[in-house]
């Protein structure tokens, strides 16, 4: 008897409980991923810690500003057996092209490595890049300073990661197509090629914004070859 | 009052604790499969420079991210058996066998892969990380698994015990969360497209063409000289993705909705080479139709075929009429005590929309006869007749004349041409032909010989 009730109490009680469980759940996720608002700003912490690692999600996909640019990914390598740099190699535009030829290779994905941290390479986000534009640096309130530096810190943090990662894959580059040689040091130039804006589409004549970035002599080290 | 309590409190048990999404479930679960075990076999032979230490990221950057399996492959020999056993889980999570640990393992396998090199990663791969968490707690096995048999089995032993139902519940929650998320998902990413600039004027895919990363020389091809096409897609990705969550409440904009989304992605597939993206996110769509719709779509899609297959029989038909085509009519004398051959010759027919082929026994009377072929030939191998015609083809050679005049055979045309080309088209047709099952039926003429004298 006392068995039924308890059954019967469970069957009513459980689905309450989930539905209640599955509200909260989703609230935290729509503050997650809905662009910051004060309630969002007031329960990050918990939200946070509630989403990560399991329930980390972002649905920017191209939006609210899709990339506009090409960035491409060169290196130029001095060999042990010689004073004079080589080069510059295009490391990006070969596997896209390969990529072009069979999208169902690794090439689909592995080309995603280099290109990210090409274009991530500054550190900052899309918001983030509007705040620190937008500030006047001159009159910052004490928040606005401590923003500035913790994404600034952030910024820096992430630029030498991506560093590190563009190294490694122009280490593996090279070895896959050097192995016959000794490397001594490499570096990597990002050019960014600007789109041409919808105005100017039928101006034969444009002539793209071209732009990069050299980074310093590394040196080698062996890195397992894609 | 109390009864409109009651009804309701009803109508609510019932929806939270009836089973519904049991095809969606076990169609996602062998599309997410699917798509990992792509993922693990296209990437083999650059496992090691994409997860394993001394590849693309440094030890650094393991040790900073989330945890994962992989933290213990400190060896080659121990990264391998962790791969190899992803692909295993992964296998089996397809086949469906031992649905409720193969859900958890294959959730953690797949997390784990993911997560160690984050850069490889795009939306589809989020997606399905969180969807999979969802998908443990769904009965993701009851259709097209090994498990499916049991399933059923257990079910209709079981389908009123406390257990069962307790396990109901979870899965429709399970279900009701993917769906959530899915739409939580299409309604996000449309708010940001509506905040951005390019967005609301309509260039976004403009400019998205002119990544080389994301725009195929089929999209660059297709769109360039179309602005007007550029424009009215970047604006129904957005309404596409707003409308979703909403039109999901009713079934007609719910079939709508999954299908724009459908096509939608199958263009981001194609157009931008996100093939896994497109895939994860079509397959996660699966889960959104319930049994009964899924029912109703078969059957729809049964009437379907047999109109069309009804239209393209009468057309051929009509097609097979004209003189010089009903010319070409041919007898086949098939094996009639070979159930193999039977079958076939059945199969054959169907397909045989220009009606061209006559298939005759020669195990019935008088075929031999009235024909003039001799019995041990056409016993050795198939005999084939033009009307009016005296030259009998042989085997594989009757086997040629059968596909010339059957359409869907046509594509065998060029492998039977090259098999006799090569001179073993024949020999085997003949070792086929030697090692079929006959059963002889029929002829009992005289009774007595035929009865069956049971043990007295």
């Amino acid at each position: 008897m006392v068995w039924t009730l308890c059954r019967k109490v469970v069957v009513y009680t459980i689905p309450i409980f989930l539905s209640i469980a599955l509200f909260i759940h989703f609230f935290l996720i729509t503050l997650h991923v809905m662009p910051k608002n004060p309630i969002s700003n007031e329960i990050s912490p918990i939200v946070n810690t509630y989403v990560s690692p399991l329930f980390t999600q972002n649905w920017h996909l191209f939006s609210p500003n899709p990339l506009m640019r090409n960035d491409v990914v060169y290196m130029q390598l001095k060999f042990k057996d010689s004073s004079t740099p080589s080069d510059w190699f295009d490391i990006t535009t070969p596997m896209l092209k390969a990529n072009y030829k069979n999208y169902f290779s690794p090439m689909n994905r592995i080309v995603r490595i280099p290109l990210t941290a090409a274009t991530t390479m500054n550190g900052m986000n899309d918001e983030e890049l509007k705040f620190v534009s937008k500030l006047d640096k001159k009159h910052m309130t004490k928040e606005q300073s401590l923003m500035l530096e913790d994404i600034e810190k952030r910024a820096k943090e992430s630029r030498e990661r991506m560093k590190s990662l563009l190294y490694r894959f122009a280490f593996a580059t090279a070895e896959k197509y050097f192995s016959d040689k000794q490397i001594d040091s490499v570096r990597v130039r990002i050019v960014h090629e600007q789109a041409v804006p919808f105005s100017k589409r039928l101006d034969k004549n444009f002539k793209k914004e071209r732009t990069h970035e050299d980074l310093e002599w590394m040196k080698f080290e062996p890195v397992i070859s894609w | 009052m109390m009864s409109s309590v009651r009804t309701l409190r009803g109508t609510w048990l019932d929806f939270v604790y009836k089973e519904r999404f049991l095809i969606g479930t076990s169609l996602a679960r062998i599309g997410f499969g699917l798509v990992m075990l792509f993922f693990y076999c296209i990437h083999y032979q650059q496992r090691y420079f994409l997860w394993f230490t001394g590849g693309a990221l440094d030890s650094k950057m393991y040790s900073q991210g989330y945890f994962t399996i992989y933290q213990f492959a400190s060896s080659p020999l121990m990264f391998n058996i962790l791969f190899y056993l992803g692909i295993v889980i992964t296998i089996l999570y397809i086949l469906g066998y031992k649905g409720r640990v193969t859900s958890v393992l294959f959730f953690i396998f797949t997390y784990s892969i993911l997560q160690r090199n984050g850069f490889l990663d795009d939306g589809g791969d989020n997606l399905l990380r969180v969807l999979l968490v969802y998908m443990m707690f769904t009965q993701n096995t009851a259709y097209f698994s090994f498990d499916s048999k049991n399933f059923w089995k257990k079910r209709q032993k079981d389908a009123d015990r406390y257990k069962y139902r307790i396990s109901t519940l979870f899965h429709n929650f399970g279900v009701l969360a993917c769906i959530i998320q899915v739409c939580i998902l299409y309604f996000t990413a449309g708010s940001y497209q509506m905040m951005g600039e390019v967005w609301n004027q309509g260039t976004a895919l403009y400019y998205i063409m002119q990544v080389d990363q994301f725009s195929t020389p089929l999209l660059k091809h297709t769109l360039a000289s179309h602005e007007w096409l550029l424009v009215i897609f970047t604006y129904l990705s957005i309404w596409v993705k707003l409308a979703f969550p909403f039109m999901l409440f009713n079934r007609t904009t719910k079939y709508i909705a999954v299908f724009s989304i459908f096509f939608f992605h199958l263009g981001i597939a194609v157009g931008m080479g996100l093939i896994t993206f497109s895939a994860v996110m079509i397959i996660a769509d699966l889960i959104i139709f319930s049994d009964d719709e899924y029912r109703r779509i078969r059957r729809a899609l049964i009437r379907m075929k047999d109109l069309i297959g009804s239209k393209f029989r009468a057309f051929f038909r009509r097609i097979g009429q004209v003189r010089g085509i009903r010319m070409q009519e041919i007898t086949v004398f098939y094996d009639g005590w070979c159930p193999f051959c039977t079958k076939t010759t059945n199969q054959l027919r169907r397909m045989d929309c220009l009606e061209l082929v006559n298939f005759v026994s020669f195990r019935e009377e008088s075929v031999v006869r009235e024909n003039h072929l001799s019995i041990e030939a056409l016993e050795e191998m198939i005999h084939s007749k033009k009307k009016g015609d005296k030259d009998v083809k042989v085997g594989i050679y009757s086997f040629i004349q059968i596909s010339k005049r059957v359409i869907p055979m046509w594509g065998l045309l060029p492998i039977l041409y090259l098999s006799v080309w090569c001179g073993f088209g024949q020999k085997l047709y003949k070792f086929i032909a030697d090692r079929r099952i006959i059963i002889p039926s029929g002829g009992c003429d005289d009774p007595e010989e035929c009865k069956i004298h049971l043990a007295e």
